[in-house]
C-alpha cells in the first residue's frame, strides 16, 4: 500500500502543465531521434543532456527518459518503412516489418510495433515499480564490499555479452577503467596520470566523453561510409490493424514484454539482445513459424514488445543500485550527476519525489507515445527524409556546445573531439564503444567502494561477506563462460 | 598567428566551395572523415578569435556544402536557426559563457 501512496504522490508531481508538456516534448524528440537515420537513442539522449542543466532534476530526468522510450519506437519506423533500422534493437523489427511494407502494408507493421511498444513499455514500468522499492531497501543495507562486487559483476557481463566480440568488448571496458584512473584519486587525493597538468586534475568529465563516443564517433563512421542519400519512404495512405488483429497478438506481446524486462535488468544485455531472444522464442512457439521473416505480425510484436520493455528493466539496477545496465542508462547517470544526484538506493530516501515522479512519468510517457505515434504517423515517416548532409553538421555543432556547457571549459570540447576520434578508430576495428562508458562509470563505483570496504573491514571482507562472495563468484563465472566456449569452439574447428 | 589561422580557414572554405561534385563514392572514405576532423580543429581554433556564433555559422555552412548539399536557402535557414536557438538557450537562459571572440569582444 505504501507503494500505491508513493506512486500517487509521484503522479501528483507529473500531473501538471509543465511536466506533461515536458513529456510530450521528450516523446516527440525521441521519435524524431529514433526515426532520423543517423541518430541513435543513446546519441539523442547524450546530445540533449546539456539542455537539461537549467531544469529541475525531476523534469530533466522525465525529459531524458521520455526521449529514451520514444526513440525505441522511432527506430522501428525507419526499420519498417525503409529497412534502415534507426536503432540497433529495431534491426529485429525490420525482419518482418519491412516485408510487410513490401507487401504494401506498412500501416500494419507500424500499428503493431506502436501498440507492442506501448504495452511493452507499460509492463516494463510496472515490473520496475513493483521491484525497485523492495530491492532498494535491500540495497540500502549493502556494505561497500557488495557494491564493489556488483560493479565487477557489471563489468564482466559487459564482456561476456559482447558475443563473439567478447575480447574486444572486454578491451573496450578496460580502456574505460584506465580513463577513469586519470585525475585525483577520489579518496586518498593522490594525483594520477595528470603529468602536472591542471586541467587533468578532475579527470575527464563523463558528458563530453559520452558525446564524443556516442555522437561524434558514430557520425565519423557514417561519414566514412560515404553514403548520404537515404531512401524516401512512402507516407501515403495506410491501412492500420483493427482491434481484433491486435487482440490476437496479446499473448505474444505480453510474453515478449516480460522477457524484455528480465533481460533488460542484466547489465550489458539491453534492448537488442532482448529483441533477438524474444523473436527467437516467439518463432519457436508460434503456430505459423514459416511466416517469420516474410512479414509476420507476431514477429514485429515480439521484437517491439521486448525492446521497449527492456527500458524498464534497465532502469531497475540503475535506480536501485546505481549500476547502469546499458549505454543509454549510463548516459542517464551522467545526467543525474550534473544535478549532483548519485543514483542508488539512497535516492529512494533522500529524494522520493524524483524517483516516484520518474516512475509515474514513465507510465504517462508510454501513453503519450501511443497517442502521438498514432496521430502523427504520417509526420514521423516524413522525418526519415531529413538529409544527412544537413544533419551531420548540426550534430557537430550541438556536440561542441554541449561538451562546452558542462563545465564551461574548452578542455572538455577538445576532450570530446578526442573521444570522438578515438571512438571512430575503435569502431573501424569493430570494437564496441558502450563498454568504455560502462568502464568509466563502473570503474569509479568499483574503486571508491573497494577502498571504503577495505577501510571498514580489511582485505578479506570481500570473501567473508556471503553476498559479496556470491556476487564475485557469479562475476567470475560470467567472465569465464565465453572463455570456455571459445576454447571449445576452437577445439571443434581444429579436429 | 591570427592571420595565419584565418587564412587557412578561408582557404579551406574556398576549396570546399569549388567542390561542386559533392562527395559520394563507394568504399571507405577516410578522407571525408579526416577533412571533417580538420574542419572541426580549425573551427575550434578560429572560435577564440571570431567567437562561437560566427565560427559555428560558417562551420555549418561549410560542412553542408562539403557534403554536397545543394539548396542554399535551406542551409542558411537551418544554420541561422541553430545560431539563434543556441544564443537563446545557452547564452541567455543557461548563462554559458560562450566565447565571443577576441576580435569582437570590445563590441559587446
Amino acid at each position: 500500500m505504501e507503494l500505491l501512496s508513493n506512486l500517487g504522490d509521484g503522479l501528483s508531481y507529473v500531473i501538471g502543465v509543465v511536466p506533461i508538456l515536458t513529456i510530450i516534448l521528450g516523446v516527440t524528440m525521441g521519435i524524431i531521434a529514433g526515426a532520423t537515420p543517423g541518430l541513435s537513442p543513446s546519441m539523442g539522449v547524450a546530445l540533449l543532456v546539456p539542455f537539461t542543466y537549467a531544469m529541475t532534476p525531476t523534469l530533466a530526468l522525465i525529459l531524458l527518459v521520455a526521449i529514451y522510450i520514444a526513440a525505441n519506437y522511432g527506430g522501428s519506423i525507419t526499420a519498417v518503412t525503409i529497412n534502415a533500422p534507426g536503432t540497433p534493437s529495431s534491426v529485429v523489427t525490420s525482419f518482418d516489418g519491412y516485408p510487410l511494407t513490401k507487401k504494401g502494408k506498412p500501416g500494419m507493421a507500424l500499428g503493431v510495433s506502436l501498440v507492442a511498444s506501448t504495452i511493452g513499455g507499460i509492463v516494463g514500468t510496472l515490473i520496475l515499480i513493483f521491484f525497485s522499492g523492495p530491492l532498494a531497501r535491500v540495497a540500502l543495507k549493502f556494505h561497500p564490499a557488495e557494491y564493489f562486487a556488483l560493479a565487477i559483476f557489471g563489468l564482466t557481463t559487459v564482456a561476456s555479452l559482447g558475443g563473439k566480440n567478447w575480447i574486444k568488448a572486454f578491451i573496450a571496458a578496460m580502456f574505460g577503467l584506465l580513463i577513469n584512473t586519470i585525475g585525483i584519486d577520489p579518496i586518498s587525493g593522490v594525483s594520477r596520470f595528470t603529468f602536472g597538468l591542471s586541467f587533468l586534475y578532475d579527470g575527464f568529465a563523463l558528458i563530453p566523453a559520452l558525446i564524443g563516443l556516442f555522437a561524434l564517433s558514430e557520425i565519423f563512421k557514417q561519414l566514412e561510409n560515404g553514403k548520404f542519400d537515404s531512401k524516401a519512404a512512402d507516407s501515403g495512405k495506410q491501412e492500420w490493424p483493427t482491434f481484433l488483429e491486435y487482440w490476437k497478438l496479446k499473448l505474444t506481446i505480453l510474453r515478449s514484454s516480460v522477457i524484455g524486462t528480465i533481460i533488460g535488468i542484466f547489465p550489458g544485455a539491453g534492448a537488442t539482445i532482448a529483441a533477438f531472444i524474444s523473436y527467437d522464442l516467439t518463432q519457436k512457439m508460434s503456430k505459423s513459424p514459416e511466416e517469420f521473416g516474410k512479414g509476420s505480425m507476431e514477429g514485429v510484436a515480439a521484437a517491439e514488445g521486448a525492446n521497449s520493455s527492456s527500458v524498464g528493466g534497465a532502469l531497475i539496477p540503475l535506480l536501485t543500485l546505481g549500476i547502469p545496465g546499458s549505454a543509454s542508462t549510463a548516459v542517464l547517470i551522467g545526467a543525474l550527476m550534473i544535478h549532483d544526484l548519485t543514483p542508488g538506493p539512497q535516492l529512494f530516501i533522500s529524494s522520493p519525489d524524483i524517483i516516484y515522479g520518474l516512475l509515474a512519468s514513465l507510465l504517462l510517457a508510454n501513453i503519450i507515445l501511443l497517442a502521438l505515434g498514432f496521430f502523427g504517423s504520417r509526420l514521423w515517416i516524413k522525418v526519415t527524409t531529413i538529409p544527412k548532409r544537413i544533419l551531420f553538421p548540426i550534430i557537430f555543432a550541438v556536440s561542441i556546445i554541449g561538451s562546452f556547457a558542462v563545465r564551461n571549459s574548452f578542455f572538455d570540447v577538445i576532450a570530446c573531439l578526442g573521444f570522438g576520434v578515438f571512438g571512430w578508430i575503435l569502431r573501424r576495428y569493430n570494437y564496441p564503444v558502450a563498454p568504455i562508458v560502462l568502464g568509466m562509470v563502473l570503474g569509479n563505483i568499483a574503486e571508491t567502494n573497494f577502498i571504503r570496504a577495505v577501510m571498514m573491514g580489511g582485505w578479506t571482507v570481500f570473501f567473508t561477506r556471503p553476498a559479496s562472495l556470491i556476487m564475485l563468484l557469479v562475476a567470475l563465472a560470467s567472465f569465464s563462460v565465453p572463455l570456455i566456449q571459445a576454447r571449445k569452439e576452437k577445439r571443434r574447428t581444429t579436429k | 598567428m591570427d592571420i595565419c589561422l584565418s587564412s587557412t580557414f578561408f582557404l579551406l572554405l574556398v576549396k570546399t566551395l569549388r567542390n561542386k561534385e559533392g562527395v559520394e563514392h563507394a568504399g571507405p572514405r577516410v578522407d571525408i572523415v579526416l577533412t571533417f576532423i580538420g574542419f572541426l580543429v580549425v573551427y575550434l581554433l578560429v572560435m577564440n578569435y571570431v567567437g562561437y556564433f560566427l565560427s559555428t555559422f560558417v562551420f555549418m555552412i561549410t560542412g553542408m556544402i562539403y557534403l554536397g548539399y545543394k539548396n542554399i536557402k535551406v542551409m542558411l535557414i537551418t544554420s541561422a536557426t541553430w545560431i539563434v536557438f543556441s544564443y537563446i538557450i545557452f547564452y541567455k537562459i543557461l548563462f554559458v559563457p560562450l566565447p565571443l571572440g577576441k576580435w569582437f569582444e570590445r563590441l559587446f
